[in-house]
């Protein structure tokens, strides 16, 4: 009885408390590394898409604009308000947008006069190698510039007018969901800033 | 002077005579699906060699102590507690990589490669020689997983480690990071191994009778072999 059953018993539970303690040590040294780390991250991805801006507000999310009456599309997350000499000079809008593979996040900043300083997509699952292109500046730097009067429209050549954006070869479904979530992220901030 | 030597063949077995790769076919989804490139190639191998390491060090320490009854709950323990602290320093020293890996590092938990060594050599060795086959494995694995990397990427993407070098030979073909050129350039490199590795003829490998002895049900990549997402 003791030699079948409770002994390997006793023995695995000692090996299990031993190995948790080793992991919580590791983990109680790692994790403000890693809090911090990715604390830089976000700061750092928001200086890409607005470069210009030299302080971040708080993030707001996507309910807490809601109630304030905004009008809020499905793909957006949250917003910071871009300052700069502590003047209000643009916005960066989270959105989460369906990719090919699943959830994408893309970071888009726009600034008050309505132009796309820069979009960058933080997270995403498309197929390595073609989907994943998606994330060059070859393909995002296509959105920056003044908002074109018409809408977004992804074709499969040479873009030729200013909404026109040309899809990556091969991953025209990755594609559309980046302009997808950019075109929220503008519907967003025309209705914080008000009028269109 | 014979233990050296002894150790010495120990770590060289893992690279040419058994490497995982090309000779044992172990490890296939790691080796597949994440060789897309070169760095990860290299990233995986090393973060599998850290985890190898420390648990066949660990399992060889505690072989003698955990009844037979519990030694795979025992030692899947092991493994697992090693593969989650090699993601908390990934996601430390190297973010950027630990991103590109992915659930790929988590799933080191499930390697075929881990547990075999822990089962044919860990639990019938002592703790030095269990260092030496790990590091042999692991420098079998990494080596091997770098090259399928490098020429996937290379014939794939056009670039090495990241740097364009075929810019102007041939203009680089999709296929070979896609699944379908994974497996192909996998069958052609272990073809290429095995006549190389065979040339030798030094077939007299210390476990070449229990290599498989675990077989495949005991195998914790069985269900998942070849599973590439």
């Amino acid at each position: 009885m003791y030699k079948e059953i409770i002994k390997p018993a006793l023995i695995l539970f000692l090996i299990c408390i031993v190995l948790t303690a080793a992991l919580a040590y590791v983990n109680h040294i790692t994790k403000p590394i890693i809090e911090e780390n990715q604390r830089l991250e976000e700061q750092e991805t928001l200086i890409r898409v607005f470069a210009e801006a030299d302080r971040f507000s708080k993030e707001i999310e996507a309910d807490q604009l809601r109630e304030n009456g905004f009008v809020v599309p499905d793909g957006v997350q949250k917003l910071y308000e871009a300052e700069k000499d502590g003047n209000l000079t643009g916005y960066v809008v989270v959105v989460s947008t369906k990719g090919y593979g699943g959830d994408m996040n893309i970071l888009v900043g726009i600034d008050i006069n309505q132009s796309i300083t820069g979009v960058v997509i933080t997270s995403h699952n498309e197929t390595p190698g073609l989907g994943d292109k998606v994330t060059n500046p070859d393909f995002t730097d296509q959105f920056k510039g003044e908002i074109p009067k018409k809408v977004f429209s992804v074709v499969q050549r040479q873009a030729s007018d200013d909404n026109e954006i040309e899809a990556v070869a091969s991953a025209t479904k990755s594609s559309r969901a980046v302009t997808d979530g950019v075109a929220d992220a503008v519907a967003m901030v025309r209705s914080v800033i008000g009028g269109d | 002077m014979a233990k050296k030597k002894k150790g010495f063949s120990v770590f060289i077995n893992g690279i040419i005579n058994e490497n995982p790769t090309f000779r044992m076919l172990l490890g296939m989804c790691p080796s597949l699906a994440v060789t897309t490139m070169a760095k990860n190639g290299l990233g995986m191998g090393a973060a599998a060699t850290f985890v190898l390491v420390g648990s066949n060090f660990i399992i060889s320490l505690i072989r003698n102590i955990v009844p037979d009854k519990v030694r795979i709950p025992a030692y899947i323990t092991v493994i697992a507690t090693f593969t989650t602290i090699v993601q908390m320093l990934l996601a430390v020293l190297l973010p950027e990589l630990n991103k590109q890996l992915g659930i790929y590092i988590p799933l080191i938990v499930v390697n075929c490669i881990i547990f075999a060594r822990a089962e044919m050599f860990a639990q019938k060795n002592g703790p030095i020689l269990s260092i030496l086959d790990a590091l042999g494995m692991g420098a079998g694995f990494t080596i091997a997983i770098t090259i399928i990397g490098s020429v996937r990427e290379i014939l794939g993407s056009g670039t090495w480690m990241g740097y364009p070098v075929t810019v102007n030979l041939f203009s680089p073909a999709t296929f070979f990071i896609l699944p379908a050129g994974g497996f192909m350039i996998m069958g052609f490199l272990v073809a290429l191994f095995n006549k190389l590795a065979n040339r030798k003829k030094n077939d007299n490998t210390i476990e070449h009778q229990d290599a498989c002895a675990v077989g495949c049900p005991g195998c914790s990549n069985a269900a998942g072999g070849g599973d590439v997402k």
